[in-house]
């Protein structure tokens, strides 16, 4: 029956029909047998209930046969004769040749769905490996990016320089504007909001140290690599998995060239040698919106606040930013490219993928982050 | 040409006109086809046989003329309207390189339509979809995987299964044995004609295989100067002498090899296959 179609009027004479007589032990099928007159429930509701030993199925009035009419048809016999009653069918020669081709076709999946049925249940154990497949495909990512790395080493030249430039252009160049704005507001903000806190102490000039902490260390290192991931990141996994879907990355390993050295190498570089470099800027922009908010409302001059930083604030904070940013980078990188190799021929996989992508970079910088905080704060620097 | 008395036409295109960015694909071209029976239209590179099918599921708007299937009149109509969704139910698509879609299995892929159009449970549309790839003839190991996991001639028969999928009246295919090796082609024509009969549909073809014209085709439609040059059997087609270019087509080198083999097989009057 058609679904969801309101103010159509349907042939009522057309609806697939099945009356019993008890009288001769027969259920008279009548009307069209196809897909839009057929209703499940009216067949179910007849044949759970009927309890005789011997039935006759007439067919000879149906209008209309289709597969969908035959596979009905089928079942009811089925399910007759799974009930113990002794059935008997009846069909115009060109419905029953149909209906033959149907059953013969049915019963063979019938019995092949028992079949896996069986094997269902004694295979169950072989899929834990499975679970642990991405574990074991990560490993061998880095495995893999570790030899090429060793082996460009060796030959500086057999790296594709050009691509490196262009990933240095694309995560670097382009992304600069808008790392610097967010930044500068993140600095503004961060010193208009403690602003107050401050001068009820009367320590307004803390306020250059606290700038230098935050935003060298902690602020701009985290904001500089999360930008990245959002923007270079997604867009290296995206590139990546539409290569392989279009087996572009296959053809690449026709030629005899390893995919990592052609095509992860030159990324992972431009984002290790972009990422600090990005942060150590936006750090500093980021401390010109301190500046700009201490000028203003604390009455700090800008000539002051600069020796000030320079005699209060540790080099070793910003030193630890930009350390910081190349693990970052270098976690983006591995993460957004293996996400891209994990794409599976399929336009859906892209989109899961480049998600995940960002989420875990993202997961990965915060972690890594703690994990600076632990190492530097022991080394106590 | 052909003449059916008794027969009403199931698609009838009247003085059609397609005109794309000032290029004239059709002029006033006329069309009757019959139920029952496998159409191919034939014609150069870019005579506009697939705009003409695309026309006629409605997929493509004509600049005017008027086309029916079944009598209702097709063109300008609105997908949200139910009963050119109905119409289109009686209708099916197999579209050159299958449009299957990629986040779903095989066996979801046929599930689509069912699931879309009736209120079968679960576990039937379930079973009528493994039905339908069976009548395709997929291997069963198939049915749970994802198209790009399939070859090309298993991805046709998937297509033709969803196409299938709602029994519909008349079939269109577009270039259903493009990139098949011979045997898988020769399946796949095979399958065409069985279906046909079973089924008793219409199938319209698009095909540059001269096998298949010779194969299963009943009736030949020949485009050309944006127009039909010639409905008539294929065996008629073949021997006219009036259109260069169609008597290139079937005589030429490529042709003449595949006429000589197929007119060889019916004089002696057994099947090749």
């Amino acid at each position: 029956m058609y679904k969801n179609i309101v103010n159509h009027e349907f042939d009522n004479a057309n609806i697939a029909k099945l009356t019993l007589d008890k009288k001769d032990n027969t259920i008279y099928l009548n009307g069209a047998w196809s897909w839009d007159n057929i209703d499940e429930n009216e067949i179910q509701n007849l044949i759970s209930t009927l309890h005789i030993p011997t039935i006759t199925v007439n067919g000879l009035e149906i209008k209309k046969l289709d597969t969908t009419g035959a596979y009905f048809i089928h079942k009811i016999v089925m399910q007759l004769t799974a009930n113990n009653v002794a059935t008997q069918l009846n069909l115009n020669t060109d419905d029953q040749k149909l209906f033959n081709r149907v059953s013969k076709n049915l019963i063979v999946l019938e019995k092949l769905q028992e079949q896996t049925k069986q094997y269902n249940t004694t295979s169950n154990n072989i899929k834990l490996s499975t679970q642990f497949a991405p574990a074991i495909n990560l490993i061998t990512f880095l495995g893999q990016i570790c030899i090429s790395f060793s082996k460009t080493i060796k030959s500086p030249l057999s790296l594709d320089w050009k691509e490196v430039s262009r990933t240095l252009f694309n995560a670097g160049f382009k992304g600069l504007f808008v790392v610097l704005l967010l930044n500068f507001l993140i600095g503004t903000t961060l010193a208009y909001e403690m602003a107050p806190q401050f001068t009820q102490y009367g320590a307004n000039i803390y306020i250059i140290n606290f700038l230098g902490i935050s935003m060298l260390k902690e602020v701009s290192p985290l904001l500089t690599a999360i930008m990245i991931a959002g923007r270079t990141g997604s867009s290296i996994t995206a590139e990546i998995g539409t290569m392989k879907i279009q087996e572009e990355v296959d053809a690449i390993k026709t030629m005899g060239i390893s995919p990592i050295q052609r095509l992860v190498l030159p990324k992972v570089l431009g984002i290790v040698i972009a990422t600090p470099l990005l942060t150590g800027l936006a750090g500093i922009v980021g401390m010109m919106g301190g500046a700009i908010i201490a000028n203003r409302n604390l009455g700090i001059t800008y000539n002051f606040f600069i020796t000030r930083t320079q005699t209060n604030v540790s080099i070793y904070n910003f030193t630890d930013g930009l350390i910081k940013s190349v693990a970052f980078g270098l976690s983006i990188a591995f993460v957004s490219c293996f996400c891209g190799f994990m794409v599976q021929g399929n336009s859906n996989s892209i989109g899961i993928q480049t998600t995940r992508s960002v989420v875990l970079s993202i997961l990965m910088i915060v972690f890594l982050d703690a994990v600076f905080a632990i190492i530097f704060l022991q080394l106590g620097i | 040409m052909i003449s059916h008395d008794k027969l009403k036409p199931i698609i009838e295109v009247k003085n059609l006109n397609t005109c794309f960015d000032g290029v004239w694909v059709h002029k006033n071209l006329n069309l009757k086809l019959y139920p029952n029976r496998i159409i191919t239209i034939i014609g150069a590179s870019g005579c506009g046989k697939t705009t003409l099918v695309r026309e006629i599921m409605g997929l493509e708007q004509p600049t005017s003329g008027e086309i029916y299937i079944a009598n209702e009149k097709i063109s300008n109509f609105n997908i949200e309207d139910p009963e050119a969704k109905i119409r289109l139910s009686k209708v099916g698509m197999m579209f050159q390189h299958g449009a299957l879609f990629s986040s779903l299995s095989v066996i979801e892929n046929v599930m689509f339509p069912i699931t879309e159009y009736t209120n079968f449970s679960k576990q039937t549309i379930y079973e009528i979809a493994q039905l339908k790839l069976k009548l395709t003839g997929l291997p069963e190991n198939a049915y749970n995987r994802y198209p790009q996991e399939l070859s090309g001639g298993m991805l046709k028969r998937v297509a033709l299964a969803r196409t299938l999928a709602l029994d519909p009246q008349v079939i269109f295919l577009d270039e259903p044995t493009s990139g098949l090796d011979a045997n898988s082609a020769n399946d796949l024509d095979e399958l065409i004609q069985e279906l046909q009969k079973q089924l008793s549909l219409t199938v319209v073809m698009i095909t540059h295989d001269l096998s298949s014209i010779w194969d299963i085709s009943d009736e030949l439609v020949y485009l050309g100067e944006q127009r039909v040059l010639l409905h008539d059997t294929v065996y008629n087609a073949a021997n006219n002498t009036k259109i260069k270019e169609l008597h290139e087509y079937f005589n030429g080198k490529r042709g003449n090899i595949t006429k000589q083999f197929h007119i060889s097989q019916k004089t002696r009057g057994t099947n090749h296959d």
